[in-house]
């Protein structure tokens, strides 16, 4: 027979007061388990809110840089370059600039290791009339394919440009000229197929005649000339107007540079606004997890000291009453020739195995209240289910934080007990 | 050589009304082989020497010399040794551990005083006092005289020296009151000392000496 023998019957005899002081350990573990695993639960669906409130704000931010890049196709480019000698009062009263520039110069801003404008468009502009038709005045437009920056990523062009031949035709033009796709049109004596139509605007583009650039400068017996390059400043912090005037008027003296969208600024800033307030959401719900979290520890601090405590005083009290019950069993013992050790060894060890029942017993009861009750505050556990909140470090902390609660609430009943005066014990039984 | 040896043992106990005397200078000395029973009424110190002798209850003076080793001069840990080694008790109220069988009953000392033998001789003495049937059995399923036989074998485990039985046969009907009395004697015969505290003519007859005690003093 050895003490553990002596431990484990002595347990078995006793059951009701075995199980009686595991209670309490086991409530005060269940309750740590249940409130750490709570925590665990809140902490994780703070995460996954944060993670995805996240997710949404980058592909909101992506789908504003797009509607970006698309607001500004459809408001035109916003940087034009023109002839330096070109009146700018007579520029705007038209709409369209009078003077040219060579063609040439595009190239050069082309191969220039400049990046403040991009997607870079030479135009030819003049106003055409029709004979026999003294009612229909139109913009003729000459547009080539946007001249690729060797420095630069290729990037995808704003706007695709119209083949030789063929014209597209504002919509009001169009419709004077009584023209649709596919028709056949006269251009100052040349014949061009229509390609598109585009839908109606409500501005000077509805009686624009869009060709090809080589085609205009034929037509308008401009070869080699354009009177504009339009091209669309960077949405860096590099791009203010002056910046681009400055770097330009280096590479291209004979020419000045007006910016045009000023709505499209507007616009990119209240997309930015918009990203901003996005994040302050984000900020304010994760603020909101953070203060309920910080709630739910600050109960988790005042919770657990008085389970661990009522669960030790209980403890301590039962394993006083053990000892009590045992005085003569304990006297004989020392009779026999048992040492003190050998009573705290006894007493100890019923105190170790009291703490590792009601931990294992405590740890199972609490993890399923805190799951049932996390899953009932609506927390989804996601592809792991409730593996997500099993963390090993709790059990473990749990399976050593009991015996130790067990341990140190036996200590003093254990004392008495390994003190006892033996002859007291047999005289008094 | 004697087993044991006191010399003027003096003990006193706190009283409501004052000191109680209940050792004033007792002497005995123990030989191998001898059975001395100590009688005498209620309350006159039979106890308090038993426990005196049996290296429990520390004198307020005089000396114990057990197998020439002074059981006082030593640490409580050597004390315990000693008990453990050479001293066997055997009480009026059993006082077995309820939870455990009789087997396990008797190989107590063994907890104290471990050896690779200690079940065999816990056989031994089981069959030896007629509770081989009984050997599972825990104490609230034995009779008063099969209780007290395995306190006996168990005070006989670790072969002591020294028997110390503290009203054995109180309990016991006549039968197994001569029955115990019997194991003891032949303890003694086998080279043992035996004391017997006792308040019963019958049961003192057994001993070889009878010491009569009265105030804490051997008359």
């Amino acid at each position: 027979m050895s003490l553990w023998r002596l431990v484990v019957r002595e347990i078995a005899y006793r059951k009701v007061d075995f199980v009686v002081s595991a209670a309490a350990i086991t409530l005060a573990v269940a309750v740590f388990v249940a409130v750490m695993t709570l925590l665990r639960a809140h902490e994780a669906r703070a995460s996954d809110l944060a993670s995805l409130r996240k997710d949404e704000t980058m592909a909101l931010m992506r789908t504003v840089q797009d509607d970006y890049r698309k607001i500004t196709l459809k408001s035109g480019y916003n940087v034009l370059v023109l002839s330096k000698d070109q009146d700018l009062a007579q520029f705007y009263a038209q709409g369209y600039a009078s003077e040219f520039i060579p063609e040439s110069h595009v190239n050069k801003l082309a191969e220039s290791p400049l990046i403040t404008v991009r997607h870079l468009m030479p135009t030819l502009s003049g106003t055409i009339g029709w004979s026999g038709r003294p009612d229909v005045h139109a913009i003729l437009m000459g547009v080539r394919s946007e001249v690729p920056q060797s420095h630069l990523d290729p990037k995808a062009p704003l706007s695709q440009p119209v083949e030789h031949g063929q014209v597209r035709v504002g919509f009001v033009l169009a419709r004077q000229l009584e023209a649709r796709e596919g028709d056949s049109i006269d251009v100052l004596g040349r014949p061009f197929t229509v390609s598109e139509v585009p839908p109606e605007r409500g501005n000077a583009d509805d009686i624009t005649l869009w060709l090809h650039l080589e085609d205009a400068q034929a037509v308008l017996n401009r070869p080699g000339q354009i009177n504009a390059i339009m091209a669309l400043s960077c949405h860096c912090a590099e791009a203010t107007l002056e910046g681009i005037r400055g770097e330009i008027s280096k590479l291209l003296p004979d020419t000045q540079v007006i910016q045009l969208a000023a709505q499209t600024t507007v616009r990119a800033l209240a997309r930015d606004r918009a990203a901003a307030l996005s994040d302050e959401t984000v900020a304010a719900e994760e603020d909101y997890h953070r203060t309920q979290q910080r709630q739910q520890e600050a109960l988790a601090a005042w919770l657990l000291p008085v389970a661990f405590l009522c669960a030790g005083a209980w403890v301590g009290l039962q394993a006083l009453v053990n000892v009590r019950a045992r005085r003569s069993e304990i006297g004989i013992w020392r009779a026999l020739g048992l040492r003190s050790r050998h009573v705290i060894f006894i007493f100890l060890v019923k105190a170790v195995l009291l703490g590792v029942g009601g931990a294992l017993l405590g740890y199972v009861l609490g993890f399923a209240t805190g799951l049932t009750w996390s899953h009932l505050e609506g927390v989804s556990f996601g592809d792991y289910g409730a593996r997500a909140l099993f963390d090993a470090r709790l059990a473990l902390g749990a399976l050593f934080l009991a015996p130790f609660l067990s341990v140190l609430a036996s200590w003093i009943p254990t004392q008495i007990a390994a003190r006892q005066d033996p002859v007291l014990a047999l005289r008094i039984d | 050589m004697a087993l044991l040896q006191a010399r003027d043992l003096h003990k006193v106990f706190p009283g409501p009304h004052g000191k109680v005397p209940a050792l004033a200078g007792v002497s005995l000395t123990l030989d191998p082989g001898e059975f001395t029973a100590i009688k005498g009424p209620s309350g006159c110190g039979k106890s308090t020497l038993l426990f005196t002798l049996g290296a429990l209850l520390r004198p307020d003076s005089g000396n114990l010399s057990v197998l020439d080793r002074e059981p006082y001069a030593m640490t409580g840990e050597e004390r315990a040794a000693l008990r453990a080694k050479s001293i066997g008790f055997v009480f009026q109220q059993f006082h077995l551990t309820p939870y455990l069988s009789v087997l396990e009953n008797v190989m107590a000392p063994a907890l104290a005083l471990p050896s690779t033998d200690a079940q065999s001789r816990a056989l031994e003495l089981i069959d030896l006092l007629g509770l081989k049937d009984r050997a599972d059995h825990v104490p609230s399923m034995l009779s008063t005289g099969e209780r007290q036989r395995t306190a006996l074998a168990r005070a006989l485990l670790n072969r002591p020296k020294i028997l110390l039985a503290d009203e054995p046969t109180g309990n016991l009907d006549e039968d197994n009151g001569a029955l115990v009395l019997e194991h003891l004697s032949d303890f003694a015969k086998q080279g043992g000392a035996v004391v017997l505290v006792t308040h019963e003519r019958e049961a003192a007859a057994h001993a070889q000496r009878v010491l009569q005690m009265r105030d804490g003093r051997i008359a």
